[in-house]
């Protein structure tokens, strides 16, 4: 077989040119870099190194050339390689960071130039560097990730995301590899991702390869960093309420390591409102090359807990109303993973990855609301109590493994399988159900095989991804495929697939106090999810550093499920008994621009989209509003660079309204106590057409300040402690507060509707980080 | 004329602006489904052996905007009705000290098997009709109840017209219970006795048909402009029609 092997190998190596592959590293800390040009002098012909740091130029005839290593953020590297009729390992190839001014104005502003990802046709990637750059967006991979002209959001209290259409159930998160299952703090409404931990994010809204399954919508693979080979580096900002902190050092044995973690608590409700809350999360990554296979251990752990309860509030008031309520929630939740993954070159041409990873997510979420009064005038006890509480757990051991093959007609090859073995577990109680449980366990199969083919200017993708969940289903197919022709300045791209999806997420949007995260469910003996990508796009130049992008796509999707809170009762929760098949669909147009013009940098963007649902039971089958169709969006993150040592930032979002569901009448709703033969009551809206108005528009304004000190307590503190830079940050959001956004409308008897904003005042906050 | 203009300025701001006494922007695009005026019932059934426990509460659906500290959705004049092809029965407004104002029969005794009719009618609301089949009352095969290791176990028979069970184990301190929902099929029993602080001395069942159980079951919310589907078990208007029966086993 092996032998056979080797002929093929051999005779498909005569048929082409020889393969130059290598990586290319930074020299000072050994991080692979992502997104050098690797070309041959005096052509175009190249290739740019991938989220690896790694890269293969394709095809190339015997002879010798030079190959010019380029990065905005380094210094031009050139280097003279002989080709002869086989493929060629160039090893690690080292690139001296460049003496730039200010990272934030060279490195982002020219991402989209520095990275030529040929064929991500619905790619939205930034540098990390922004997180730090832009103080207003917290630090915040999700924050971030809602200034994509993709993303649409449904509750300002909650981090879910919505991408082009499809439910937040539908994105797949991914940090090294590993998915990451409800990867967001509540507390903070943060993903739980360190950003100095953070050394690429990539997120990819549809069209995507096959070598992606099981989600429907987008993919948000992150990549950690790889730790320091020679020193240790890394950052600690303390705060009022906790600290967050990140090292990266050598490891002996020529490896390298990095540790993260932050803690952080409210200490205003720990203290004034005694309820208990802390969130914590920790990075880790250890890595380390044998010969030609990089080894890399991740590893990672998540914790959320809240206690809130607004009745221990009542002992600051006198009144006696306010002895009898309670309101809030109790949150529990926790996040962990690891991983080993290899990356071995084989030979020049193939490589080959080897994955295996343990992820679970487990959350006890309880709301709960309490009411009782006496109505003097009807003579009863107004009771209102009302409560869900979802326990739900996922357990996700993986293995997977791929070829990538270098071939004849500049083909690359990707053959790979992934396994998965889920384990499901809920416990749900809504209202006045009890709760039932579900323990269920289920493995998918998948096969891929992806090639793409590079011919002059155009560049051509085709994949098919075989899966079957449950050892006895039947396999299904989807396939993928997606072109790229370049014109000039200008690519034309096009993308079209087919996308299945075997977990389900439960919307509890409009029955918990805020759903702030995914309960997953299997769909075991169910039509998987599914979702058909039609795209195109044009990109281009308006200017020499000015990026233009204009996407129009279409998503069909013909099974979706949701859960019908009625059809069954209690069991609905038990596992698929209240699952009812819809459908939908989704289209839109974005246009993106990015670049930087003098001291100016950051994108611009604005979407049109529309988004629908069926489903029989509501609103007998005729088509609603999707609960994340918000169909303006105008975005933009700015940076100008004041000083070498200031940048002034903005971002800013105006969009629509969200849909929601505004009742026609109320009734009072019954409870029966079959003990005394009596009934309580409370008053309920009566709502049969889902999401039937529109809020009104949403402006959103902030700026922020980020200066590097050159003086003062701050900068001889981090002198004293032997840190390299101290930095002082100030952001002020909602700089427009005088304009309402609501996210809720309350009823006032003889007065009207009231409409409740999140955040009525400017919100100024001021940080100190230093980095060592 | 400077001092004008940052005035008209200051001014223009804010008029523009959402002052937090303001209701705030309004929403838009409302698809408005008119509001259907309608009784608002809720009535039970009760088959436990004694004549008179049935119920009706008699309301009608609102307006948010009809909201006031005064409102009051209670019907006290309305005709209410419920009949079999052979009989009909007249439920009255009263007041008792259990239910407040109820409709009820002191007379009325349903019987297990048998489908009751409902009619309401009042001034300026639509006629609303249901109709209920009592269940059988459930039963219990006694040989199977067993006191073991702080836990009381029995079976319950197949018992096809009941949906749901409410099962209460009473001590002469306290008392524990569990729902269960049925699909009619003969089921087992267990209910943790650690926390009833006593020796379990008497037993209820109630056994609810499918109205009564799917209306107890439905979810309700409490967030503003959320949807959520309404259980109705009557036709021209709002509410529930079911029916309870009820049965108690005394432990030695």
């Amino acid at each position: 077989m092996r032998i056979w092997l080797v002929i093929g190998l051999s005779l498909m190596g005569l048929l082409r040119g020889a393969n130059l592959s290598g990586y290319v590293a930074d020299r000072e800390t050994g991080e692979t870099i992502i997104g050098v040009n690797v070309i041959i002098d005096g052509s175009n012909y190249g290739a740019s190194t991938d989220r690896n740091g790694f890269f293969t130029v394709t095809g190339i005839s015997v002879g010798e050339y030079t190959l010019r290593f380029s990065h905005i953020a380094y210094q031009l590297v050139s280097q003279k390689v002989n080709v002869g009729r086989s493929d060629k390992f160039l090893g690690t190839v080292l690139l001296d960071q460049a003496a730039i001014q200010g990272e934030s104005i060279t490195v982002t502003a020219n991402r989209g130039k520095i990275i030529k990802r040929d064929m991500d046709i619905s790619g939205f990637e930034v540098d990390p560097v922004v997180l730090r750059e832009v103080p207003t967006l917290g630090r915040d991979v999700f924050r971030l990730v809602q200034y994509s002209p993709s993303t649409t959001i449904s509750d300002p209290m909650s981090p879910l995301y919505y991408v082009r259409g499809s439910d937040p159930g539908e994105n797949l998160v991914q940090l090294d590899g590993m998915t990451i299952y409800n990867p967001q703090h509540m507390l903070s409404l943060q993903a739980i991702f360190n950003p100095y931990a953070i050394k690429s994010i990539e997120m990819l809204v549809g069209g995507y390869d096959a070598e992606f399954g099981g989600r429907n919508s987008s993919i948000l693979y992150i990549s950690s960093r790889e730790g320091h080979q020679d020193e240790v580096k890394g950052e600690f900002k303390p705060s009022t309420s906790g600290f967050k902190g990140a090292i990266e050092f050598p490891v002996s044995g020529g490896g390298t390591a990095m540790l993260s973690g932050r803690v952080l608590t409210s200490l205003v409700n720990r203290v004034l409102m005694n309820m208990p809350n802390y969130m914590g999360d920790f990075n880790g990554a250890w890595q380390k090359t044998i010969g030609k296979t990089k080894v890399r251990v991740s590893t990672f752990y998540a914790r959320d807990y809240m206690d809130y309860d607004f009745h221990r509030f009542s002992i600051y008031f006198t009144q006696p109303y306010m002895k009898d309520y309670s309101f809030g929630f109790l949150s529990d939740a926790t996040n962990l993973a690891l991983g080993v993954k290899t990356r071995s070159i084989l030979i020049p041409s193939l490589v080959a990855e080897t994955h295996c990873y343990f992820s679970r997510f487990s959350v006890d979420n309880k709301n709960f609301f309490s009411f009782s009064a006496y109505d003097s005038i009807n003579n009863v006890d107004v009771v209102l109590k009302y409560t869900t509480r979802i326990i739900n757990r996922i357990s996700d051991f993986t293995t997977k493994a791929n070829l990538t093959y270098f071939t004849v007609f500049n083909q690359t090859l990707k053959l790979g399988v992934e396994n998965n073995q889920y384990n499901f577990y809920n416990d749900t109680g809504i209202f006045s159900n009890q709760s039932s449980i579900t323990d269920l366990s289920s493995a998918l199969l998948s096969f891929y095989l992806q090639d793409k083919i590079a011919l002059g200017a155009l560049l051509l993708k085709f994949g098919i991804r075989q899966a079957r969940f449950q050892s006895a289903s039947k396999w299904r197919s989807e396939p993928r495929a997606s072109f790229a022709l370049k014109l000039g300045n200008t690519t034309i791209k096009g993308a079209w697939g087919r996308y299945h999806q075997y977990i389900a997420t439960m919307n509890t949007q409009d029955v918990e106090i805020s759903q702030y995260l995914d309960y997953y469910y299997p769909l075991i003996d169910k039509v998987p999810l599914t979702s058909l990508h039609y795209i195109l796009s044009m990109e281009g130049k308006f200017i020499r550093q000015l990026n233009y992008s204009l996407s129009a796509y279409f998503k069909e999707l013909p099974v979706l499920y949701r859960f019908d809170y009625n059809s069954s009762s209690a069991s609905i929760f038990a596992y698929n008994a209240g699952l009812e098949q819809g459908s939908g669909e989704a289209y839109g147009a974005e246009f993106l621009v990015r670049g930087n013009w003098k001291r100016l940098s950051g994108w611009t963007s604005y979407s049109w989209s529309r988004s629908t649902r069926n489903y029989p039971s509501i609103q007998a089958g005729k088509s609603f509003l999707f609960d994340g169709d918000q169909t303006h969006n105008l975005k933009a993150v700015l940076l100008f660079k004041l000083t070498d040592d200031i940048t002034a930032s903005t971002t800013i979002k105006i969009t629509s309204g969200f849909p929601r569901t505004w009742e026609t009448g109320n009734f009072n709703h019954y409870t029966y106590d079959p003990l005394a033969n009596s009934v309580g009551v409370f008053p309920e809206p009566y709502t049969p057409d889902k999401n039937n108005v529109r809020y009104p528009a949403r402006v959103a304004w902030d700026i922020g300040w980020k200066k590097k000190l050159r003086g003062g307590f701050g900068y001889y503190l981090a002198e004293y402690i032997g840190s390299d830079e101290a930095y002082f940050t100030l952001s002020i959001q909602n700089l427009l507060f005088l304009r309402r956004n609501p996210y809720m409308y309350v009823y006032i008897p003889e007065y009207g509707h009231y409409g409740f904003d999140i955040a009525y005042f400017p919100m100024v906050s001021a940080g100190y980080s230093i980095k060592f | 004329m400077l001092n004008r203009k940052i005035i008209l300025l200051v001014m223009l701001i804010i008029i523009s602006c959402d002052l937090p006494q303001d209701p705030g922007p309004m929403p838009t695009e409302i698809i408005a489904q008119k509001f259907e005026p309608g009784h608002n019932v809720f009535g039970v059934l009760c088959n436990d052996g004694q004549p008179g426990t049935s119920f009706l509460h008699v309301e009608r659906a609102w307006e948010t905007e009809e909201l006031t500290e005064e409102f009051d959705a209670f019907i006290r004049n309305a005709t209410v009705t419920i009949f079999i092809d052979s009989a009909e029965w007249d439920f009255t407004y009263m007041i008792d000290t259990v239910h407040n104002e109820i409709y009820t029969n002191p007379g009325f005794l349903p019987l297990s098997g048998t489908e009751y009719g409902l009619i309401i009618e009042s001034p300026e609301l639509p006629t609303l009709t249901g109709t209920v089949v009592i269940p059988e009352k459930p039963a219990v095969d006694s040989s199977s109840i067993k006191i073991e290791n702080n836990y009381i176990k029995f079976s319950l028979a197949a018992a096809g017209s009941i949906r749901m069970y409410d099962i209460y184990v009473f001590s002469e301190l306290d008392v524990i219970d569990q729902r269960l929902i049925s699909n009619g099929d003969a089921m087992e029993v267990k209910m943790d006795l650690s926390e009833l602080g006593g020796v379990p001395n008497l037993i209820f069942i109630y056994g609810y048909e499918s109205n009564l159980a799917a209306y107890q079951t439905s979810p309700s919310t409490i967030k503003p402009q959320t949807y959520h589907e309404t259980v109705i078990t009557v036709d021209g208007g709002y509410g529930c029609f079911g029916a309870v029966s009820v049965i108690s086993i005394a432990l030695d």
